[in-house]
C-alpha cells in the first residue's frame, strides 16, 4: 500500500502526498498523488491509474475521510494520471474533474458523464476549495498539449505534474536532499518528454515570479526551499523538445 | 445507518471512518483508565475499592486498544481486497458485453480469482469477531462505570473528581457504540 506524507498544514488547510508503494509492480511507473484540504473539502490531484487504485484509495482513507472529496484535478490526459476516473466516481458519481478543455471529449473514454468534466480554458482558472482558492496554471506542451499545474498561494506550493519528475528507486526519500545527485534522475525524462523550448522558457519565466516553498511533481521527489529555484534555473537552461536523430532520442531516454 | 443503497466504495469509506473513530475512543478510554489508577493510588486506603475498579478500566482499555489495532489491520485488508475486486468486476462487466465473441474464439472469461474473494470473506468474519468482542467490552465497561459511580459516592473528599472521571468513562464508551453498530451493519450488508 502507498504511504502518506504531510507536506503542509496550517489549521485545517493541508497538503498530503500519497506516495511510494513498496509492493507496486515494477513495470508500472511510480506516481505521487496529492490531497489538498481546506476545512471539510478535499481535492485530489492526478489520482493515478486504474491498476494502482486499491493502493491509492486505502492510503487516502487513512489520511482523510474520503467522503470529503469534492473534486479531482487532472493535469493532463495520460493513463498514469487519470485512468482510475470511473472508480473514483463510484465513491461519488457527482465528483467534478477539472482538466484542460482539450481533453473534455477524450477523457470520457475513462468514464464519467458530460457533467463530470469541468473544462479549464487555456489561460487557466481559479478553483475554490473550502476557505482557499487554488489556481490552475498553464503548462501547455510540458509535456501534454493541454496541461495545467495547480498553485496554492497560501501554502506556497505548486503541484507541477510531470515537470520536475524524476525516475527514482522506490526507496528514495520523498524530499530532495542532494539536488545535484537528484537531477541526474530527472534529466533524461525532461529532455525527452518536454515538447517545446518555447513553452519551457515561458513556464520558467511565469513560475519564477510565484512564491513557492515546495514544488511537487507527479513522479519522483518534492523540491523544497532553495531547491525550488535551483530546479527552475536548471530547467530554464535545459535543451528540450523534438530531437532530430534516433541516436539523440536514445541518449535522452 | 444501513447503507445498502450506497456503492461498495461509499460503504468502505464509511467503514474506514467508523474504524478510525473507534480507535480514537479506545485510545481515550485507555488514558482515562490510567488517570483513574493514578487517582486511586493518591487516595491510598480511602480509594481501595476505586483502585480495584480502575485496574479493571486499564485492562479494558488495553483490550480495546488491541482489538482496535486488529480492526485497523482488517479495515486495510478489506479496503485492499474489495477495491481490487471492484476493479475486476468493472472489467468483467465490460467483457461480458462481448462474451459471445470470446466464446467463439475459445477464450474463457475469468471470474473473480477465488483468492481475493476468500481474503475478503476471512477479513469479514474476523471483523465481526472484533466488533462482537468490542460490544461485549462496552457492556462490561458500563457495569464498571456504574460501580465506579457508586464507589465515588462513598468518598468524602474526592466524590466530585471520581464521579467526573466515571462519567467521562461512560461517555467515551457511549461514543463508541454507534460506530461499532455502523461497523456491524456494514460488515453484514454493505461490503459485497
Ligand atoms: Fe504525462
Ligand atoms: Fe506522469
Amino acid at each position: 500500500m502507498k504511504t502518506t506524507v504531510e507536506l503542509f498544514r496550517e489549521g485545517d488547510h493541508a497538503w498530503v502526498a500519497v506516495t511510494r508503494d513498496p509492493l507496486k509492480a515494477s513495470h508500472l511507473i511510480d506516481t505521487n498523488e496529492y490531497l489538498v484540504t481546506s476545512g471539510n473539502q478535499t481535492l485530489i490531484t492526478d489520482p493515478g491509474g486504474i491498476e494502482i487504485f486499491p493502493s491509492v484509495f486505502s492510503a487516502v482513507c487513512r489520511a482523510i475521510d474520503p467522503r470529503t472529496l469534492i473534486g479531482i484535478f487532472a493535469s493532463h490526459q495520460d493513463p498514469d494520471i487519470i485512468s482510475s476516473l470511473s472508480l473514483w466516481l463510484e465513491l461519488n458519481p457527482k465528483l467534478p474533474l477539472y482538466t484542460s478543455w482539450l481533453w473534455s471529449s477524450f477523457l470520457p473514454h475513462f468514464g464519467g458523464e458530460a457533467s463530470t468534466f469541468v473544462s479549464i480554458p487555456d489561460e487557466g482558472r481559479d478553483i475554490s476549495l473550502g476557505a482557499i482558492t487554488l489556481r490552475a496554471v498553464p503548462a501547455h506542451y510540458l509535456h501534454s498539449s493541454g496541461n495545467f499545474h495547480l498553485y496554492d498561494p497560501k501554502a506556497r506550493l505548486l503541484f507541477s505534474g510531470d515537470v520536475g519528475a524524476a525516475m527514482l528507486p522506490l526507496d528514495a526519500p520523498l524530499i530532495v536532499k542532494d539536488f545535484d545527485a537528484h537531477i541526474t534522475h530527472a534529466e533524461g525524462f525532461h529532455r525527452r518528454w518536454m515538447g517545446s523550448n518555447e513553452a519551457r522558457r515561458d513556464w520558467c519565466e511565469r513560475v519564477s515570479k510565484l512564491a513557492i516553498d515546495q514544488l511537487c511533481p507527479q513522479h519522483g521527489a518534492v523540491y523544497q526551499g532553495a531547491d525550488v529555484g535551483r530546479f527552475i534555473n536548471w530547467f530554464a537552461e535545459l535543451e528540450v523538445g523534438v530531437l532530430k536523430t534516433p541516436e539523440a532520442l536514445r541518449q535522452a531516454a | 445507518m444501513a447503507p445498502t443503497t450506497h456503492s461498495p466504495l461509499e460503504n468502505l469509506a464509511e467503514l474506514s471512518e467508523a474504524a478510525k473513530s473507534v480507535a480514537f475512543a479506545a485510545f481515550n478510554l485507555h488514558l482515562l483508565g490510567l488517570n483513574a489508577r493514578v487517582l486511586a493510588t493518591k487516595l491510598g486506603d480511602k480509594g481501595r475499592a476505586f483502585s480495584v475498579l480502575s485496574n479493571e478500566w486499564v485492562v479494558l482499555g488495553t483490550l480495546f486498544e488491541t482489538s482496535m489495532h486488529r480492526l485497523q489491520t482488517l479495515t486495510e485488508k478489506l479496503l485492499q481486497g474489495l477495491s481490487h475486486s471492484m476493479v475486476r468486476r468493472k472489467r468483467a462487466r465490460l467483457l461480458r458485453e462481448c462474451a459471445a465473441d470470446f466464446t467463439r474464439l475459445g477464450i474463457q472469461l475469468d471470474e473473480e480469482p477465488p483468492t481475493s474473494a476468500t481474503q475478503v470473506r476471512t477479513a469479514r468474519v474476523e471483523l465481526q469477531s472484533v466488533v462482537d468482542e468490542a460490544m461485549r467490552g462496552c457492556l462490561l465497561g458500563r457495569v464498571i462505570a456504574r460501580s465506579a459511580k457508586i464507589e465515588a459516592g462513598w468518598s468524602d473528599d474526592s466524590r466530585e473528581v471520581l464521579t467526573a472521571l466515571a462519567n467521562d468513562f461512560e461517555q467515551q464508551l457511549a461514543s463508541i457504540l454507534p460506530s461499532l453498530r455502523t461497523l456491524d451493519v456494514l460488515q453484514r450488508e454493505g461490503l459485497t
